[in-house]
Parts: C-alpha cells; sequence; structure tokens
C-alpha cells in the first residue's frame, strides 16, 4: 500500500472522508475557523472555488458525519465531526497536510479503496443524474 | 463423510467472505460491507448448523435451519436498501 509515511489514522481519514483536495481544503477551512459558522458563498469566496462546488462539499462532509448545520437559515455548516475519533483524525491531518502537503495529496490521488468502493457504488440502483445538481 | 467435509468448507468460504467485507468496513465504514459481513456469517452459521444439527432434526422441522439463511438474505437486501437511502440523502 502506497502510504507515503502517513499515520494509519490519517489514512483511513482520508480514505473515508477525502476524495478531492477541494474537500480537503473546505474541511480545513472549517476546522481551523470553528469560531463562526460557513456559508456556501463565504466558503467559495474564501478558497476562491464556485458557490456550487462549496455548497457540494460542504453536504458531502455533512453526510460524512464530519460537519454540523446549524440551525440558522442559509445552509450554514459547523466543523462538529460526530466521532472523537474523526476529531483528533482531522487535527492530525492538519498537521500533516501542513508539514507534508505532497504525501497527503498523492495519497488522496492513489486512492487505495477505489476498487472497493466502486464494489459498493455497483449496488446503487439509482445513479446521479448526470451530475444534474453538480455545479 | 464427504458430504460434511464439503459443508466445511462451503462453511470455511463463507466465513472468508464475512472477514474480507468486515475489512472493507474497517477501511472504508460503508454500512453496506456491514450487512454483507454479517449476511455470510450468518451464511456460515447456517452451514454449520445444517452440519452439526440438522442430521439429528426430523423432515418436519429442518425447514426451520433456513430461516438463518432467510435472514442473511434479508440482511443483504436491507443493505441495498440502505446504501441507496444513503446515497440519495448524500446528494
Amino acid at each position: 500500500m502506497t502510504d507515503a509515511g502517513l499515520s494509519p489514522r490519517v489514512q483511513r481519514f482520508l480514505t473515508t472522508h477525502i476524495d478531492s483536495i477541494e474537500k480537503l481544503e473546505v474541511l480545513l477551512l472549517l476546522r481551523a475557523r470553528t469560531d463562526r459558522a460557513w456559508k456556501a458563498p463565504e466558503v467559495a469566496l474564501e478558497l476562491r472555488i464556485t458557490e456550487a462546488s462549496a455548497a457540494r462539499r460542504l453536504a458531502e462532509l455533512k453526510t460524512g458525519g464530519l460537519l454540523l448545520q446549524d440551525g440558522v437559515p442559509g445552509e450554514a455548516f459547523r466543523f462538529s465531526p460526530f466521532q472523537s475519533d474523526d476529531v483528533q483524525a482531522a487535527a492530525e491531518l492538519a498537521t500533516t497536510y501542513a508539514a507534508r502537503r505532497v504525501s497527503v495529496i498523492s495519497f488522496i490521488f492513489s486512492r487505495p479503496m477505489d476498487r472497493v468502493r466502486g464494489f459498493a457504488d455497483a449496488f446503487v440502483l439509482k445513479p446521479d443524474k448526470d451530475g444534474k445538481d453538480h455545479g | 463423510m464427504l458430504k460434511t467435509l464439503l459443508d466445511g468448507a462451503v462453511m470455511m468460504a463463507y466465513l472468508a467472505c464475512a472477514l474480507f467485507f468486515l475489512r472493507f468496513h474497517r477501511q472504508s465504514r460503508d454500512r453496506l460491507f456491514a450487512f454483507f459481513a454479517l449476511a455470510f456469517a450468518l451464511m456460515g452459521l447456517h452451514n454449520l448448523l445444517g452440519t452439526v444439527v440438522g442430521q439429528d432434526l426430523d423432515s418436519e422441522n429442518r425447514h426451520y435451519l433456513y430461516v438463518v439463511r432467510l435472514v442473511a438474505y434479508l440482511l443483504i437486501l436491507g443493505g441495498i436498501w440502505d446504501k441507496n437511502r444513503a446515497g440519495r440523502s448524500a446528494r
């Protein structure tokens, strides 16, 4: 396995939750600034990505149990993982990403779980409607 | 004797599948794999029960053993349903 010198916890976290650099950046942004709730346009502005893309990443991270949707209207999110292990893993990931960015990026692109995920996704009977709701 | 041997081999294959799915579940945290692991473990259990207990059961009661297998199949269906439900809410 191409672990690129990452700890098993970080590897597991990346494999489970992160499939793109964009998602990683969104996660790290929300993790670094937990003092406020983030809406898609604000994330988009901060990271200079499209609003639709930011909204999609936020929704995916929420589904993964890493973000909490705030009660305020307009779909604001906060970094608040359900599992304490994810909190530690995200902290470790942030440190690793700051120190060994290339290793993290290489690992995300190597996607060791791709085939396993492909198998699981084969059981989705109605796949995404050609990215209709994807910006 | 040969039947018992083959039953054991099939049971081992089921349990090996269950362990693989368990590993996939631990790696990907996809619930579908947990359902599959449980289903295959139950199918292995069915084989074991069929060999150990089944021969002592009369033909009137033997079909109860298949309830285990039914539960295993329902678990697979439940896993697929859960996967689709999760996939839809993720969009």
